[in-house]
């Protein structure tokens, strides 16, 4: 009978259109606005338990129809809903041309709403026991950053965000509640519309060397995302299980909604340029110990050094670092049209964004087109469908870089300053002409040129990466009883890179010509069913339970041709090479995942919530006597002030919600590590290209260097979180604090063996990593006049990580830097390189070049970590490797301000703040070496270390000391970035960035009305305008390996970006 | 009834979505990048890349400017030719062990005893004594005897006279198996074309350079490196040199250092051009090329790259091409010359010395000297004409001749006389002593260095 009467309903619903279509209708509209009269768009405006609503436009306004049967003379219950505003709900009696405004109130706790907590499951703010960062679509497009990672960067505490340079199309790295890997990534699982999605960054040749590389959700354009929920602890990701050990990022992209087709059309310009100016010295030209370098003969080869004679002005010097960089620009385009019926829905969006890079020359762009279809349709009550579908479409060029005798800042920055780089082709006879090569001859087209001119390189080389991707789903809802919801959806995520990177004929890096010429198609299929039951116990009591079932395939594909010794110089194809030297670099891995997942809700007195669930993971990657593994998790949250009888965000303490967790993610291990076997890689020592393991046609196997296992586990991080969230002084005012400790284990090491044994490593679920933190988010709104609106906020968060054990290992490096490394009680990622020889009271043999340092020390009483000085006024080299510097910042904070004048008028801003923090600054380092650095023109002055030079306590018989610093006493000795210690190059790379500042205009008068629209946004921006830092090098914010877990490394990276933005929104 | 279909259905779309071998298949269960067995032939062939890259790598170009046949003109050379080099260095410590190295071998020598294939066996066992000599000479106590163990987590080292002496062992069974002729290897072995007899001969080159090694310690040791020598090499065409190709990855690895990859950071050294030179030398064009004043002239240690003073290698051996000698006639020559002198054969020691002149083309002189001026040319003649050989760095430990003088630097420690043990091994291994713990020189070298030119050692303390 119950059945019946919900066709019946069933029935009216469907037939009710046709029935009113006969009869005259009658419309409701009015206006949504929050404080300061700003008005609001997207807020949907619903009929109560009738299914009729519509949605606000820009200038806040909304109109719906009601057809008239239903609807004249009745009582009926209008609401409104809109992210980061508190519902309203009036009683009205519907007639006619209804006019209903609405006022809304901030909900800064974003109390009531619905947040996503991922694999097809749901909740509302107040029942999370979990910390879930939300970042606003509003707020990504606030950043004006074309990459979506980008644009999270100081939204929200315990992120941390950087951009590997300021090139278009490189990649952002991100990380949640610090690294908790050592060998796998410490991304985030990046997860779309319930589909997860690949984020990867590949690099064609080098990571410390090659081109700047695209982290793939930069496929994303961040003008079709709704909403971006951040899932930072484990209990919030348990339920990804092995995929969520690094976090989750959910992202939802806009949809269309019933009765109101809206269309956006937004247009930005930006104007780009360097952010620094590089310190290089202007004194002294090229040559050796005060001679100048003279060429003789045609194709001479002269010293890289700068330590000449010095300059006497008859010369025009130059700027080798600003003569680099231009005006760059980033042209953005996007449509969208939304829109639909009662049962039907659609958004489509198409967009071009077009940057051309601040390197000289038109070799530095990215362009990227999107295109999203979206459609949700109800077959019946009970089943609602829907598809989305993501196309882009992205080219890039790209310039080389890093440590690498082509790169960018490598060849201009050594450059002598009086050495002009251009022409870069001799103007007689069209060679390739650099500073330690300015005499080509007709003849030299395959010699190398030691380091290229940096126009070459910015000119002649190629690196083009063109990809395809396309993802989407298609989803299911059916709902076959009240109680009983079942979600479906099927997911499929395809991109296809085509690589090119050459290097032409007279190159230095291949002076014969080299091009990689490669194809990278990833796959991943995504399966997730789910049930979930609800049951209202009694009228204190509410009970669900959800059971899903996901299945994921990961495919990677990887084929990849070397060709060196080009015929045609200027081609870059293979069959442009020399045949005899192809080398095959093709590669695949399959992974598959198949997990089940089960969770549990009880919501007690409407103020205590309590959540448990468990997901049981098993995967290919796991060892073969490895099976299911389980992640459970728990979480309560308690509204107390419930308890103390209030809910309506009045009073000083307006509401206060105490909440904790627990709970397990895990990282499956990298493909294949289990598996030993012989490879044909060859033998190099780092210096040279090497010897391929096939010789003279004969076909060649080595073992390789790492040994099999079989009981290989996934990464385990159990954490503990606990968090309190306050709304003050008439919700005035909203804290929230969390403090969270994790811990991860089975952390997997390929954990050194003696190369004796035949292995240099074996993986094992071996080292344990401690991340311990505090995240604060504070928002104030001391102002809220009619016409004047001001709130202020910040976010601060600390991570303490340290790796608590190596399983006996003592120290090695990571992959993706030159000096980044992992020791047992030290943070993830120090600097690990040598020192000079100090006091160091805990250590034994303590002995350096046969003299007792802790001896010395001793009897003078220095304190610990005094420099050793020698007889002869120097400093000693210590040959033990040990840690000299911890790029992890002590803590970050995000602070951001808003006004908001006659509500039309918008300025705001976000500063982004890093405390502490180290980075190696390698290109100093090398520009020492070369006499190019604007610290070197000291050369030949007397210094004395400790005090003013190096400055620091000293002990030893050469303290205090004066010493001439010269070329080979210093700057190509022990001063030297290549001889001496790395230590001397460590620099706090904290900073104060001024990250975005707006001014925003929105029109929505007669005017613009006239004219079409319903309103106009104008904004004039500024990115990244203003930078405070004690860092020298090219920017505390860089990244040599990209985005690999090696950070604070700093080796002839291509800089960073400021920018002035304007842009304009027509909205209908 | 239609509550319970709906019901089926639900639990039919979880029961049917499950399937038993998602986990298993291809590319799931094993690795589909990576072989999972190798035969004997294509380690054969690996192995000897492995020691030519060991033997010719960055090691030997430190050795060689430790000799002063080199030296390092710009960045971290100019630094190592100064002497700073620290224990994050020289990965070929680390090749001697792995793939490509000893464990390989042990799998070659029983696949190939296994199989009947005595000659492949033979030429494993030589290549692998090259390679733990160069290991034992450079860091002198080395893991050996439970090295490449599957069972051995952390291989103890074995004193360097041990190695030495297991290898003199390793080079009686390699005779013998190449004696037994069973089994071909042809074009696998690339330098020497699979011939029994030219590597028989190696061998016992071979066993005379490594008694050499040990004459410091037994005096003994020279009357059997004499009686080796002399059934060792026999002819320059019987020589061992790494074979090498134009072919991209098959380019002789100074080549690819110099012309292609590192050009500016090393030269000929001033001590060893201006030897030649003044010996009026016809090796000189053959090794060096002019420099851009038209002359010939080497690098001083820790200079920069100046084209004006400093030649480069000649055309005949910066080439893709060269083949880089390992052991030699030339050697065997001068090891019968000073184990000869040294066990008062004088007359044959003149006889070797002349018959080494003449691989040069150079007239014999070796009438006309005798007692210290004699030894003296001998190690002159070998310094020259084992132009970047790891061995000039052994003989210039043992004698100090030429008594060179160390590069200026801060420290007076003179040149290092062992490499000190790679990080990789000294961390992962309790067996390897700490830095500061390490013996500053090798078991086989003179404990107070003098040079045979009777004065005292500038570079060994």
């Amino acid at each position: 009978m119950k059945r019946s009467s919900l066709f019946f309903l069933l029935l009216l619903g469907l037939l009710a259109p046709v029935v009113a279509g006969a009869q005259e209708s009658t419309t409701i509209s009015g206006r949504v606005t929050k404080e300061g009269g700003v008005p609001v768009e997207f807020a949907s405006v619903y009929l109560d338990g009738m299914g009729l609503g519509g949605q606000t436009r820009s200038d806040g306004s909304y109109t719906f129809t009601v057809p008239a049967a239903r609807a004249q003379g009745q009582q009926a219950r209008l609401g409104v809903r809109a992210i980061g505003l508190k519902g309203e709900i009036v009683t009205i009696v519907l007639r006619n041309n209804l006019v209903q405004n609405f006022q809304l109130q901030v909900n800064p706790l974003r109390l009531g709403e619905v947040v996503i907590t991922g694999a097809g499951t749901q909740s509302t703010t107040e029942r999370l026991g979990v910390t879930v960062s939300s970042v606003k679509s509003e707020d990504i497009l606030k950043s004006n950053e074309s990459n979506i990672v980008q644009s999270l960067a100081a939204k929200a505490p315990g992120v941390l965000v950087t951009s590997s340079s300021g090139e278009p199309g490189a990649s952002s790295f991100i990380q949640i509640r610090g690294q908790k890997s050592i060998e796998g990534t410490s991304q985030p699982l990046f997860v779309v519309d319930g589909i997860p999605v690949d984020n990867s960054e590949i690099v064609t040749t080098f990571a410390t060397a090659g081109t700047a590389s695209p982290n793939r959700m930069m496929d994303l354009n961040p003008n079709d995302v709704e909403s971006v929920e951040i899932l930072k602890g484990a209990a919030a990701g348990a339920i990804y299980g092995a995929r969520a050990g690094s976090g989750v990022i959910l992202i939802t992209t806009k949809r269309g909604r019933p009765n109101v087709v809206r269309w956006t059309a937004r247009s930005s310009f930006s104007s780009d340029e360097v952010n620094r100016d590089y310190p290089l010295q202007t004194m002294f030209g090229q040559g050796s110990q005060g001679n100048a370098a003279v060429c003789r003969a045609p194709d001479c080869r002269l010293t890289g050094a700068s330590f000449g004679p010095k300059l006497d002005g008859s010369k025009p010097i130059y700027n080798h670092f600003k003569e680099m960089f231009e005006r760059g620009t980033v042209i953005d385009n996007s449509l969208s049209v939304s829109g639909g019926t009662e049962r039907s829905t659609f958004y489509v969006s198409g967009s071009n964004n077009k940057n051309q890079g601040i390197i000289v020359g038109d070799k530095d762009k990215y362009q990227r087109s999107t295109a999203l279809v979206k459609g949700n349709l109800e077959i019946t009550p009970a089943l609602r469908v829907g598809a989305t579908f993501n196309y882009s479409d992205s080219r890039g060029s790209f310039i080389q870089k890093g440590s690498n005798l082509s790169g960018l800042l490598l060849a201009a920055l050594r450059t002598s300053p009086e050495f002009n780089n251009r022409p870069y082709l001799d103007s007689l006879n069209g060679m390739h002409r650099a500073y330690r090569f300015p005499n080509p001859s007709v003849t030299s087209l395959y010699k190398s040129r030691t380091y290229d001119n940096p126009f070459f390189i910015v000119n002649a080389d190629e690196n083009t990466s063109e990809v395809g991707r396309s993802f989407g789903n298609l989803n299911a809802d059916y709902v076959p009883f009240p109680w009983l919801t079942v979600k479906y959806s099927l997911g499929a995520d395809y991109s296809s890179d085509a690589r090119i990177e050459g290097l032409p004929p007279s190159n230095s890096s291949e002076p014969t010509g080299q091009i990689d010429r490669a194809n990278y198609t990833i796959r991943q299929f995504d399966h997730n069913l789910t049930a979930t039951a609800a049951r209202q116990l009694n009228n204190w009591a509410n009970a669900s339970l959800t059971a899903g079932q996901n299945l994921n395939s990961r495919n990677y594909k990887q084929l990849q041709v070397r060709g060196k010794g080009f015929t045609a110089p200027d081609l870059f194809t293979l069959a442009n090479t020399i045949s005899s030297n192809l080398q095959p670099l093709d590669y695949e891995s399959l992974v598959h995942l198949e997990s089940y997942f089960g969770e549990g809700k009880l919501d007690l007195w409407n103020q205590l919530f309590l959540t448990a669930g468990i997901r049981s993971d098993a995967s290919s990657t796991f060892g073969r006597n490895v099976n299911r593994n389980y992640f459970p998790k728990a979480a309560l949250a308690w509204e107390f002030t419930r308890a103390l009888g209030k809910s309506n965000g009045e009073g000083i303490l307006s509401y206060g919600k105490l909440r904790s967790a627990y709970g397990q993610t895990g990282r499956e291990p990298t493909v294949y590590q289990v598996f030993s076997g012989y490879t044909s890689t060859g033998y190099g020592d780092g210096w040279t290209t090497g010897l391929n393991a096939n010789q003279a046609g004969n076909a060649a196997l080595e073992l390789s260097l790492q040994k099999g296992q079989d009981v290989l586990k996934p990464e385990r991080n159990t954490e503990k979180e606990l968090g309190l969230d306050l709304g003050l002084i008439d919700s005035k005012v909203d804290l929230s604090v969390t403090y969270y400790d994790a811990l991860s284990t089975d952390v997997i090491l390929g954990l050194p063996l003696p190369p004796s044994t035949g292995f240099t490593s074996q993986v094992q679920n071996a080292a344990s990593i401690s991340n311990k933190g505090l995240e604060v988010a504070l928002n104030m709104r001391p102002v809220n006049m009619p016409n004047f609106g001001w709130t202020v906020g910040g976010i601060w968060s600390r991570n303490r990580n340290i790796v608590t054990d190596l399983r006996g290992a003592d120290q090695f490096f990571l992959g993706g830097g030159f000096v980044s490394g992992i020791k047992q009680g030290y943070s993830h990622g120090i600097i690990l390189d040598y020192d000079f020889a100090r006091c160091h009271y805990d250590e034994k043999n303590n002995i350096v070049e046969e003299v007792d340092i802790n001896g010395a020390c001793k009897a003078a009483n220095a304190p610990e970590g005094a420099m050793y000085i020698g007889a002869d006024g120097f400093p000693l080299f210590d040959p033990t490797q040990r840690v000299v510097g911890n790029p992890q910042a002590k803590w970050t904070a995000g602070l951001n301000t808003n006004f908001t004048l006659y509500k039309k008028l918008q300025l705001s801003a976000l500063v982004d703040i890093r405390k502490g923090g180290q980075m190696w600054n390698g290109t100093k380092g090398a520009l020492f070496n070369f006499g190019a650095h604007k610290d070197t023109e000291i050369r030949g002055q007397k210094r004395t270390f400790g005090e003013d030079w190096l400055p620091g306590p000293t002990v030893g018989p050469g303290k205090g000391t004066p010493v001439a610093l010269t070329q080979s006493s210093w700057f190509t000795n022990l001063g030297s970035g290549f001889v001496g210690p790395a230590s001397q190059f460590v620099e706090d790379a904290g900073f104060t960035r001024l990250r975005e500042v707006s001014v925003a205009l929105n029109l929505d008068n007669n005017f613009v009305q006239r004219a079409g629209f319903s309103s106009m946004d104008l904004r004039l921006a500024g990115r990244n305008l203003w930078l405070k830092t004690d860092y020298t090098g090219i920017d505390p914010e860089t990244s040599l390996g990209g985005a690999s877990a090696s950070r604070g490394n700093e080796y002839f990276n291509n800089p960073q970006t400021r920018s002035v933005i304007v842009s304009i929104a027509l909205n209908r | 009834m239609i509550r319970n279909k709906r019901a089926l259905t639900v639990g039919l779309v979880f029961l049917g979505t499950a399937c038993n071998s998602f986990l298993t298949g291809d590319k799931l269960g094993n690795d589909p990048n990576r072989a999972t067995s190798a035969q004997a032939a294509q380690l054969f062939v690996s192995t000897q890349v492995s020691a030519y890259y060991i033997l010719t790598g960055h090691a030997a170009r430190v050795l060689a400017m430790w000799s002063q046949q080199m030296a390092g003109t710009d960045r971290q050379y100019i630094g190592y030719d100064q002497y700073s080099v620290t224990e994050g260095l020289f990965g070929e410590f680390s090749s001697v062990y792995t793939g490509g190295g000893v464990i390989d071998h042990h799998t070659i020598q029983a696949a190939a005893t296994a199989s009947g294939n005595k000659t492949m066996s033979g030429i494993s066992k030589v290549w692998e004594a090259m390679i733990v000599a160069f290991a034992a000479d450079n860091y002198g106590d080395v893991p050996y005897t439970e090295a490449a163990q599957p069972d051995k987590t952390t291989p103890k080292l074995d004193a360097q006279t041990a190695v030495y002496a297991s290898l003199q062992t390793l080079l009686d069974g390699a005779i013998a198996d190449l004696s037994a002729n069973q089994g071909t290897v042809g074009g696998l072995d690339l330098s020497l074309g699979g011939n029994n007899a030219a590597w028989i001969k190696v061998a016992r080159t071979l066993k005379a350079r490594l008694y050499l090694h040990t004459g410091e310690l037994n005096s003994g040791a020279y009357a059997l490196a004499l009686a080796q020598a002399q059934q060792g090499i026999s002819a320059v065409s019987g020589n061992l040199n790494t074979r090498h190709s134009s072919a991209s990855g098959e380019e002789n690895i100074w080549w690819q250092f110099i012309a292609r990859d590192r050009d500016s950071y090393i030269r000929p050294g001033k001590f060893l051009v201006d030897l030649m030179v003044s010996r009026n030398d016809p090796r000189v064009p053959v090794y060096f090329a002019k420099n851009d004043l038209g002359t010939y002239g080497g690098a001083a240690p820790g200079q920069g790259l100046d084209g004006d003073k400093h030649s480069n290698l000649s055309a005949t051996r910066l080439v893709p091409e060269f083949p880089q000698p390992l052991v030699t006639y030339e050697e065997t020559q001068a090891i019968i010359a000073e184990s000869a002198y040294r066990t008062g054969n004088i007359a044959l020691a003149r006889t070797a010395l002349d018959a080494l002149r003449a691989t040069a083309g150079l007239p014999a002189i070796g009438a006309g000297l005798s007692g210290s001026a004699l030894l003296k040319q001998i190690l002159e003649e070998k310094y020259i004409a084992l132009f970047q050989s790891t061995e000039v760095f052994q003989d210039y430990k043992r004698t100090c001749y030429p008594n060179i003088t160390p590069a200026t630097a801060q420290s007076a420690a003179g040149i290092p006389a062992r490499f000190t043990y790679p990080v990789a091994e000294r961390t992962a291994n309790p067996n390897i002593p700490e830095p500061g713990a390490q013996p500053k020189r090798n078991a086989n070298d003179p404990v107070t260095p003098t040079s045979v030119d009777g004065t005292a050692c500038k570079g060994q303390k």
